[in-house]
């Protein structure tokens, strides 16, 4: 799941040059929100809005809303 | 012998005179004194078994479950019932619910009586990484209470998937498994199955070895769209890239990330809470206060521990009881709290290989739970692909 050539060749073809320290920073950090655009999909958003509904073990349907209380995350910015 | 022996131990005693101090007799009365106590156990390797006992702090200090919840009637007195036909959501309030004190003097305050108490299903065993000393697992062990309703679904059509009765079942997992070398070990397991009840003659009438084999093939090589069971799934990620110039937003540089795998949130979450393990799940926020027992005056003071007795699942409680509930939905509606985390793996001692996963966990759940790695509280959601730009980034 790494592209050393890929992501190099990319850029090097785009500008001329390896990207600076900064850019592949800024490069990494799209890449963790964009994952983020995908896991936050529109089925989770329809359940944060309307709940879903869920058998518990204990026999009893509830409506689930998921909140996100705690984010504790480090991006790859390295 | 004997009196030999004991003279080796009075002079063993003159030795020691010699050592103490000539005014401290108290050390050596013991010696005059034996303790007559029964004959211990012998253990096999021919030492006396040590009888193992509870510490002070574990006899004294035991952690107490949560005294119990007002009788459901009896809070109803207290407390004007609602009245069921139209009430407005603004009137939703904090009820203030409590429980009585334990014996720590720690008390909960409920919003409103809860549909679910976990703690009472809960027991030291649950919480504790190692076994417990012996007579507390006993305790546990009647304590816990057995979840009865968890019958599981006899399904017996389908759980020889994609065979379609015991019997060819049977045949071809003592076909696939165990040793490829039919030895006498095999063979006893195939007349163990033939003997089983789950042997049919009848069944097999129609058995053909390779047919079979190509079911359970097919079945094993089956699209990954069609096992739901896991849910992964691979995209790709396109990011922007910033290359120094000025674009139109059309034409802004754009990089494909080939494999992150992910699942679906809201499958995860599903399975979370429909799995036996959220019985220990708390689905209602409370306040947890501690009253000091001793002083009756004293002023309770608010404890923080766990994610559902936190102020922030209060606040999103609350304000999800105010919102105005889906139409023609009557179902208790109830805070998933999730608690994500992310960070690289490493998955070696030696060499680089690394993982950047995702994880998920249920703030219902109580940390000591959460905390114990046998306990399966923590989900993968996602592993992050990595860009690496080594060699030009500095």
């Amino acid at each position: 799941m790494q592209l050393p050539p890929d992501f190099l060749d990319f850029y090097v073809e785009l500008t001329g040059d390896g990207p600076p320290t900064d850019v592949s920073t800024h490069c990494r950090r799209e890449l963790m929100h964009a994952v983020w655009a995908i896991l936050l999909d529109d089925d989770f958003l329809h359940a944060y809005e309307h709940g879903i509904v869920i058998l518990c073990p204990d026999g009893i349907f509830r409506r689930f809303y998921p909140r996100i209380f705690t984010y504790s995350a480090d991006y790859p910015e390295k | 012998v004997a009196i030999a022996a004991d003279e080796n131990l009075i002079l063993e005693l003159e030795h020691e005179h010699e050592v103490l101090p000539p005014n401290d007799t108290s050390q050596n009365t013991s010696h005059h004194q034996p303790s007559v106590e029964p004959d211990p156990e012998i253990s096999a390797s021919g030492r006396a078994v040590r009888k193992k006992r509870l510490t002070w702090k574990l006899l004294q200090q035991l952690p107490a479950p949560p005294g119990p919840l007002p009788e459901p009637l009896s809070a109803f007195q207290i407390i004007e019932p609602p009245s069921e036909t139209s009430l407005p959501n603004s009137e939703i309030v904090w009820r203030a619910i409590k429980t009585s004190c334990n014996s720590f003097g720690l008390y909960r305050e409920y919003p409103d009586i809860p549909t679910h108490n976990p703690d009472n299903t809960l027991c030291l065993l649950n919480l504790v990484d190692n076994s417990p000393p012996i007579n507390e697992m006993e305790l546990s062990t009647s304590v816990s209470t057995p979840l009865s309703h968890q019958d599981p679904i006899s399904s017996s059509s389908s759980s020889f998937f994609p065979f379609k009765n015991s019997t060819i079942f049977g045949m071809m997992s003592w076909m696939w498994t165990g040793s490829s070398m039919k030895s006498i070990g095999e063979m006893k397991k195939l007349v163990d199955f033939l003997k089983s009840d789950d042997f049919k003659k009848d069944d097999l009438a129609t058995f053909d070895i390779h047919s079979e084999t190509t079911k359970f093939d097919n079945y094993l090589e089956r699209p990954a769209s069609d096992n739901p069971q896991d849910g992964w799934r691979e995209s790709e990620v396109i990011i922007q890239v910033p290359d120094g110039k000025i674009h139109s937003k059309d034409s802004i540089p754009t990089f494909k990330v080939p494999g992150l795998h992910h699942r679906s949130l809201v499958d995860v979450i599903k399975t979370i809470y429909s799995d036996v393990a959220s019985t220990s799940f708390h689905y209602m926020p409370f306040k947890s206060f501690w009253k000091d027992p001793s002083t009756p005056e004293s002023v309770p003071q608010r404890v923080h521990d766990e994610l559902y007795s936190s102020d922030a699942m209060i606040e999103a409680h609350m304000k999800l009881q105010q919102q105005p509930p889906e139409p023609g939905c009557t179902l208790e509606r109830v805070v998933a709290s999730l608690m994500l985390w992310s960070d690289s793996t490493h998955l070696a001692n030696f060499g680089t290989a690394s993982l950047w996963p995702l994880y998920l966990f249920s703030g219902n759940q109580s940390k000591y739970v959460r905390g114990k790695p046998n306990t399966a509280s923590c989900h993968h959601v996602a592993y992050i692909p990595k860009v690496r730009t080594i060699g030009y980034s500095m």
